[in-house]
């Protein structure tokens, strides 16, 4: 290991960082797709009720 | 039996994909050398970034047709690419402050690239807010697809700023600087999101198209020229 890194493991809690970015991630992917999911049944509804 | 359409196929392998790429980032691919484990936030983090700025570019070019065709279609493809792009640009802008804690000691910085990152995403988000209070489809259309094609001048200022100028962020890597067993998830999570992001654009175009058809039906006549209301002022010309 060259003088300048890091020891591994030398940011504390990096594993909570890494599991709120790949949760959030997520969160957001299944949000976002609820949400088209949702606008778009509602438009479908919409549709058919104005014949 | 119901179809799967083209879009629903992509989007599956999407998450398909996104949870291959995710494991194999998270549990299979080494830590960093200098970073060690918070680095493997890589793994969605530029995948994020990249078709955030693809799907923007997807935008511009719809943007164009919009206006020199004047379809609907492709003002509904704009509308839905620019959504995403906020989304998707948005979310980036979290995984990088969720990245800057551990890496930088703070959550936000004033740099180019972070600062050219937000103006991005507001100004696109901004562009749909000001949309929805425009009735007439078709200024809304024309409006838009301007506004979009002029707010497309930060998104390669966001990919170059950090060549270009001083940055506290890194430059891009290419795969001869990143280890082999880096590049497959970053390639396999590049693909899943760029998947994913094509059945939202698909998804949210579809919603326009109705909201447009909706629109269509819902609008009053024109109204008859006012000159046909005034007796004794003669046809063609406006009395205002």
């Amino acid at each position: 290991m060259s003088e300048t890194a890091m020891p591994e493991g030398v940011i504390v809690g990096a594993w909570n960082f890494v599991i709120g970015g790949y949760g959030l991630t997520a969160l957001v992917f299944i949000t976002y797709a609820w949400s088209l999911w949702r606008r778009r049944k509602a438009s479908d509804r919409d549709a058919r009720s104005n014949g | 039996m119901k179809r799967l359409r083209w879009d629903a196929i992509l989007g599956l392998l999407g998450v398909l994909l996104l949870l291959v790429g995710s494991y194999i980032g998270l549990f299979l691919a080494p830590p960093d050398r200098h970073m060690g484990e918070v680095q493997r936030l890589m793994y969605v983090h530029v995948p994020t970034a990249w078709i955030s700025m693809l799907v923007l570019t997807a935008a511009f070019v719809f943007a164009i047709a919009s206006i020199w065709t004047g379809k609907p279609k492709w003002d509904a493809a704009m509308t839905g690419a620019t959504e995403v792009g906020v989304v998707f640009g948005a979310l980036l802008t979290a995984q990088g402050m969720i990245w800057a804690k551990p890496t930088w000691g703070v959550w936000w910085d004033w740099d180019v690239r972070l600062t050219t990152t937000l103006i991005m995403v507001v100004l696109y988000a901004g562009i749909l807010v000001l949309r929805s209070f425009v009735d007439d489809p078709e200024r809304r259309a024309t409006w838009s697809a301007v506004a979009v094609i002029v707010g497309y001048v930060d998104v390669p200022l966001v990919y170059f700023c950090v060549r270009w100028w001083r940055s506290l962020h890194q430059i891009q890597s290419s795969p001869e600087t990143v280890a082999s067993s880096m590049v497959v998830p970053l390639r396999i999570n590049s693909f899943a999101i760029l998947f994913i992001a094509i059945w939202c654009i698909a998804q949210r175009a579809r919603l326009e198209m109705a909201r447009r058809r909706g629109e269509s039906v819902a609008l009053p006549p024109k109204r008859a020229p006012r000159t046909a209301e005034i007796p004794g002022t003669p046809q063609g010309v406006d009395n205002v």
